[in-house]
């Protein structure tokens, strides 16, 4: 690929073309972006720090307790803890249940007493932010949130009302007064991110996260334009035009994924009662940085090309030599991942040991195996493989050239792989991770059949689809599929809602910054929109054919850029053979995941849980196909010197 | 073939095997996504979780025989101690069993009924039986299909994403508060067309503290408006439509809930009017507008298994016989021909009883019913009578019989919403004519009756061998004038009757009773139907009709004044509504009254209706409050003159000492909507 960097005014051409797209870029995402004035969170968030400036009758009562008001009226009705009472009804679990506790009936009353007081306190709160609200927006658009608040305190009004209040009707009114949650399964309390009630117990975090918002949203067109031009100006410098056009396609899906973001965290849940605080005021800021750092990290790479470049013979002979630590260490990592950070970025790990896993082992193994089926015709096919397994079997002796091919070429990365099909396996059955084993599934199957051919393959194939009719039989996916086939009586209505939406979008979108997140009648799309059916919103946005121009798109690029990794792959040697290996699995698998969740969307195939890569919220949706682009452009960059590399 | 040809192979192919799959799944799925059935679904039902929470209600509904299971073993070891133990308590409190291990086996049976259905975890069944917990109705419901809607009805939702909801409000001193629809757009005043009569700030409906059987009613409202038939066809801005209801008239009736089962709690003569009664229902009207201000059923009447459905309409779907209000029809068509106007008045005053020149009850509403005031002798031919035809017809001017022809599962109903059917309201059925279902197809012409005496003497004697069409014909219009027989209304039909004749009386066409409005055209709503059309002679016709008949409206109101007033010279009794009067005022009302109304009493030999009394009246608020001097303080947006029917249901045995409980009840009220002591205005927005 000819590079721009060798005269200036190629270099001067660089820069002018990567400004104008900067702009461009920065003005298109400015003009794109959500109006701030729609955002609702600062003058909730206002309203309810003047509200709380009034002096209360009891300070101690509206302080910000240790434990929710709830939890310990349970504690004191109940008389035991959490683990052993039944909070719904305020009675221990066990023999006792169902009885009054009568040696701690002062100690309840008092309880009983105070839970009132804190409702009486709240209620007034509550009022407090509706009276500062009302002279603000009321008659205006946004009014509907004070008709949110009102409808809360009316509630609660009513209950306080009552010259006898039942245990559970306090419980329950404390609990909505408080916005928190209470599993019975398990006896937890937990405190709901987006109700209204963080209003009163966190108005300086709601005030701030509103304020960054609006600074975010002021500097992000500025910021973005900034990272395109230097991701297409090192392109356009180091790698040339083609790089350039393909940065400058990246650059613009990525920013589509950002500005619908922005579009969600401004006005998801405009006019629902659910959602009067944003559940995605905090995902613009986050995104942002994950965009950035997915534009940005290509740039890092490529500059930091030259130092890599002494030491990158000496890095790949290392993982030659620990190549099994380099594969086991991160397939228990992704365990623990999955543990410990989630399916998400369990998913992701898992796909990114499963590229790394096959990029190394073709690096290592592709031209032996080449060479072999180039000697020996068909020496994979299942029948020679079987041949090679009946002669293991019978012990004879000398062995036949096929099965020193076999044992030597099998031994080196069998366990390995063996290894890597049980992790994934655990990935199905433990985390029910679906998404994340159909696509490491795939560059599996894709490494077997770059290395032992087609007829191999399709027996790992099959291997694999039998192991998919097991899960099929699971009822996770069996609901999935159900939610595929009939989603207007599936279990949820997650995807009836999602079709709705779709289908009112048409022909042509609702149009970027002006997405209706909640229908007339107050239902919203589901929370996961932003990372599981993100095809929907851009079908959403865009209309459908807009959805399928992106998806073309989206397939046209990995599939060129899987191709440009597989001539550098076959054209390399060593090290960069290694990076162009890596980066061709990991834009497969972003591939496979984009055609997933496209399908799934679509309903042609089960939902996995997949967001889509490189637009989804999220880091795990960025990072394969960033690193996947950046290892791409080092192992360009390193092949335009192939002195420099090849001959260590 | 060189490596990086063989790679490149290698990736073709791989990708042609892809494309081959996607275009496999395309092709084989495209039905799915072309599935045009969704694009007409807009609510969202899931199927098999109404069939698993169907099957755990009814398993947790019915008690367990002894020795019956084995399986809640597997209850236990899917949940663990917690749920179980927790589950086992909540569902011996949630049924009152005393026994936990009767709670833990029907939890066993539950859990093994939802598993047969589809395989699930604990903590979803625990969920689902929590759901089923938390709705007592659903344990309540005996018939396994009525359940398995309920159970559909609680997890149905609504999709829909470009579909305009209605947005409900009421109106209260000028401002429209939000009652319910979609916060986001009905909160929204921006969106309301300027041509509306909506203006200004929308309150929010919470301040206005409506009871819980208004909030009943807004709930039913809603929900009949949310069918998508409902509201088709209108443009997104007139989905904007206001429940007429008063919010101070409804506080007033929310006074009297508990009179028929706790008197102690209640005002006094409310009191004496419900108390140890089957019931009561009430329904105020606007008189000028026919809008519904107020309605209202008290005890267990309102439970019957007919009203149940829909509860909050009950005051307006629950019938019973009018009784005596129906003789206001033949007075129109009395007036209308030329009776004694003293005769009429004083009749409709004392309802016939005193009569001084008879002896036999009702004998002059009869005598006049079949054209017979001269008093013919019992022998004489039948004669025609064009009177029952007139009666039948004026009713029909006032909806009575309204869909009797065109639909007669509907028959005496109206719509009480301008856009949807599903707000029905009862006004009355009456039907003085023999086998006429409506006076337009009566053929009153060729109808023969017999003379009163003839009438009587066959009556008496009962000759059966004797009964022709003529006594038939007779018989009907007798009991017609009565009020008897087929003849039904419900207090929204004697409030309406009252409004009817309001309007006639200032030469004006009577409206549909409504509960609700159009914000964007109010006052345009149907006036009642007419034969005429706008051709000239016909209208002059109709001109010349609505004159006679607000003449004769004027006649027959000026008797329904005399019904609240005492005895005055040259006819000795009180009207019949007077006692209840000076009961509720202390004072008797003066000769030109401020309230006008007509009782009625159901006879003690009506099997059902027995001793069930009706009263509909029209209030002169303005001169209501001036008689009422430095008392009156009352709600100061209240319409000028208001129209009412109440009924009291009569128990078993009825005692006649009580007196007439339906126009105690309507006093009471009319001096709570005067005056409402204690009753404090609902406020308004407080921004």
């Amino acid at each position: 690929m000819p590079s721009l960097g060798q005269s200036g005014a190629s270099r001067f051409l660089a820069l002018a073309v990567a400004s104008l797209a900067g702009m461009v870029c920065s003005l298109g995402f400015w003009f794109f972006l959500p109006d701030p004035r729609e955002g609702r969170e600062l003058a909730l968030a206002l309203a309810a720090q003047a509200a709380s400036s009034v002096p209360a009758a009891d300070r101690s009562l509206t302080a910000p307790a240790d434990v929710f008001a709830a939890q310990a009226l349970c504690v004191a009705v109940a008389g035991a803890d959490l683990g052993l009472a039944d909070c719904r009804l305020g009675q221990p679990l066990g023999p006792q249940g169902g009885q009054a506790l009568s040696g701690a009936k002062a100690a309840q009353d008092a309880a009983v007493a105070r839970a009132q007081q804190r409702l009486g306190v709240k209620i007034s709160q509550y009022a407090a932010v509706r009276d500062a609200l009302v002279p603000v927006l009321q008659g205006s658009d946004r009014s509907w949130l004070v008709g949110g608040i009102e409808l809360r305190l009316a509630r609660l009004k009513g209950l306080q009302a009552q010259a006898v209040v039942a245990y559970t009707d306090l419980f329950d009114a404390l609990l909505v007064a408080e916005g928190v949650r209470y599993d019975s399964f398990t006896g937890r309390f937990s405190a709901q991110r987006w109700d209204v009630a963080r209003l009163l117990d966190m108005p300086e975090q709601v005030r701030a996260r509103a304020e960054r918002l609006l600074f975010v949203l002021q500097w992000l067109p500025l910021v973005f334009g900034v990272a395109v031009f230097a991701l297409l100006f090192i392109s356009l410098y180091t790698l040339g035009w083609l790089a350039g056009l393909v940065a400058l396609v990246f650059v613009v899906l990525a920013g589509l994924g950002l500005l619908i973001v922005a579009d969600a965290s401004l006005r998801f849940g405009q006019g629902s009662a659910v959602y009067l605080l944003n559940p995605f005021s905090y995902a613009l800021e986050r995104q942002a940085w994950v965009v950035v750092g997915g534009l940005l990290l290509p740039v890092v790479a490529l500059l930091l090309t030259p130092l890599f470049r002494p030491r990158l013979a000496g890095l790949v002979a290392a993982s030659r030599r620990w190549l099994a630590g380099l594969v086991v260490l991160p397939m228990a990592g992704t365990a623990a991942v999955y543990g410990f950070l989630g399916p998400a970025a369990g998913s992701e790990a898992l796909k990114l040991t499963a590229c790394l896993f096959a990029g190394l082992v073709t690096t290592w193994y592709a031209r032996q195996t080449f060479l072999a089926r180039k000697v020996i015709p068909h020496i994979f096919s299942p029948r020679r493989v079987l041949e090679t397994l009946s002669e293991i079997a019978s012990g004879r002796s000398p062995p036949s050239a096929q099965r020193l091919v076999h044992t030597s070429l099998f031994r080196a990365y069998l366990g390995l792989l063996l290894l890597g099909l049980v992790t994934v396996a655990s990935a199905a059955l433990v985390f029910s991770d679906f998404g994340g084993t159909l696509v490491s599934g795939l560059v599996f199957t894709a490494l077997v059949f770059i290395l032992f051919g087609l007829r191999l393959a399709l027996v790992f194939l099959a291997a694999g689809a039998a192991a998919g009719g097991i899960a099929w039989l699971t009822d996770k996916v069996q609901g999935r599929v159900q939610l595929m086939l009939d989603p207007m009586t599936a279990s949820v209505s997650d995807f009836a809602r999602l079709i709705k939406f779709s289908e009112a979008a048409q022909p042509s979108g609702y149009g970027l910054g002006t997405i209706r997140w909640c229908s007339f009648e107050g239902a919203c799309l589901p929370i996961q929109v932003l990372s599981d059916y993100f095809p929907v919103l851009l079908s959403g946005a865009l209309g459908l054919t807009g959805a399928l121009v992106v998806f073309l798109i989206l397939v046209g690029l990995y599939i060129g850029l899987m191709a440009r990794a597989m001539l550098g792959f076959a054209s390399g040697l060593g090290p960069v053979s290694m990076l162009f290996a890596v980066s061709f699995f990991l834009l497969l698998a972003a591939l496979s995941q984009t055609v997933i969740t496209y399908f799934g969307n679509w309903r042609l195939a089960p939902l996995t849980g997949l967001g889509l890569p490189l637009m989804s919220m999220g880091w795990s949706s960025m990072v394969s196909v960033a690193l996947g682009l950046s290892l791409l452009a080092v192992a360009i960059a390193l092949s335009h010197k192939p002195e420099g590399v090849r001959g260590r | 073939m060189s490596f990086s040809r063989q790679l490149l192979r290698s990736l073709f192919l791989l990708l042609l095997l892809l494309a081959v799959g996607l275009l496999a799944v395309v092709v084989s799925q495209r039905s799915l996504v072309e599935n045009a059935a969704l694009a007409d679904r807009d609510v969202f039902v899931p199927e098999l979780r109404v069939e698993r929470l169907t099957a755990i209600t009814r398993a947790l509904a019915v008690p367990i025989t002894s020795g019956a299971l084995a399986a809640d073993v597997s209850f236990d070891e899917a949940c663990g101690t917690r749920p179980v133990t927790l589950l086992t308590q909540r569902l011996a409190q949630g049924l009152g069993l005393s026994s936990l291990a009767d709670a833990h086996q029907r939890l066993g049976a539950a859990f093994v009924a939802a598993q047969r259905l589809a395989p699930q975890g604990c903590r979803g069944f625990l969920s689902e039986v929590d759901l089923v917990l938390r709705q007592p109705g659903l344990l309540l419901e005996k018939d396994s299909a009525g359940l398995a809607l309920r159970v559909a009805q609680t997890l149905t939702e609504r999709v829909s994403w470009d579909s305009v909801p209605p947005c409900l409000y009421v109106r209260h001193q000028g401002q429209f508060f939000y009652l319910r629809g979609p916060q986001g757009y009905c909160l929204d005043v921006a969106q309301t067309p300027e041509s509306g009569t909506m203006r200004g700030p929308i309150g929010l409906g919470t301040e206005l503290a409506l009871g819980p059987e208004t909030r009943q009613l807004v709930q039913l409202a809603y929900a009949r408006l949310l069918d998508p038939q409902a509201v088709d066809g209108l443009p997104a801005q007139a989905r904007r439509l206001s429940l007429t209801v008063h919010p101070g008239v409804a506080r007033v009736l929310d006074a009297y809930n508990d009179c028929w089962a706790q008197p102690s709690g209640c005002p006094a003569d409310a009191a004496l009017a419900l108390h140890r009664t089957a019931g009561a229902t009430v329904v105020v009207l606007n008189a000028q507008t026919g809008t519904v201000l107020g309605m209202r059923c008290y005890g267990p009447v309102c439970n019957s298994p007919s009203s149940r459905e829909a509860e909050p309409l009950a005051a307006a779907l629950i019938e019973a016989p009018p009784a005596s209000v129906a003789k206001l029809f033949f007075s129109l068509a009395l007036a209308e021909t030329g009776a004694p106007p003293r005769d009429l008045l004083v009749q409709i005053k004392t309802s016939g009883l005193l009569d001084p020149t008879v002896v036999k009850r009702n004998e002059w509403w009869e005598r006049a019913a079949l054209c017979d005031l001269q008093n013919r002798p019992a022998g004489a031919e039948p004669h025609s009578c064009e009177v029952p035809a007139r009666a039948m017809a004026l009713a029909e001017r006032f909806f009575w019989n309204a869909q009797c022809a065109s639909d007669p599962a509907a028959c005496g109903r109206v719509g009480l919403s301008p856009v949807s059917q599903g707000l029905p309201g009862f006004i009355g059925l009456f039907r003085p004519l023999k086998g006429a279902t409506q006076a337009t197809r009566a053929g009153s012409p060729s109808r023969r009756y017999l003379n009163w005496n003839e009438y009587n003497r066959i009556r008496t004697a009962g000759g059966r061998t004797q009964i022709g069409a003529p006594y038939q014909e007779a018989s009907s219009a007798v009991q017609a004038v009565l009020g008897a027989a087929e003849s039904r209304s419900s207090a929204l039909g004697l409030a309406s009757l009252a409004s009817g004749l309001y309007l006639a009386s200032q030469g004006q066409p009577s409206r549909v009773p409504a509960l609700l409005f159009d914000t964007q055209v109010e006052g345009q709503r149907p006036a009642s139907p007419s034969p005429e059309t706008s051709e000239a002679a016909v209208a002059s016709r109709a001109a010349r009709e609505a004159r006679s008949l607000a003449a004769a409206a004027r006649l027959v109101r000026q008797g329904m004044t005399k019904v609240m007033t005492p005895a005055e010279a040259g006819w000795p009794g009180d009207g019949t509504a007077h006692p209840a009067f000076r009961a509720s005022f202390g004072r008797s009302c003066p000769a030109d009254c401020p309230l006008e109304g007509k009782t009625g009493t159901v006879s003690m030999r009506d099997p059902r209706y027995a001793g069930t009394t009706t009263f509909m009246g029209l209030i002169d608020l303005p001169r209501m409050q001036q008689l009422l001097g430095s008392q009156a303080a009352g709600f100061a947006d209240l319409p000028p003159a208001l129209a009412l029917g109440v009924i009291v249901f009569s128990p078993d045995r009825a005692d006649p000492a009580r007196g007439h409980g339906a126009s105690q009840l309507a006093m009471r009220l009319v001096r709570d909507l005067v005056a409402p002591q204690g009753l404090t205005e609902p406020a308004r927005s407080t921004p």
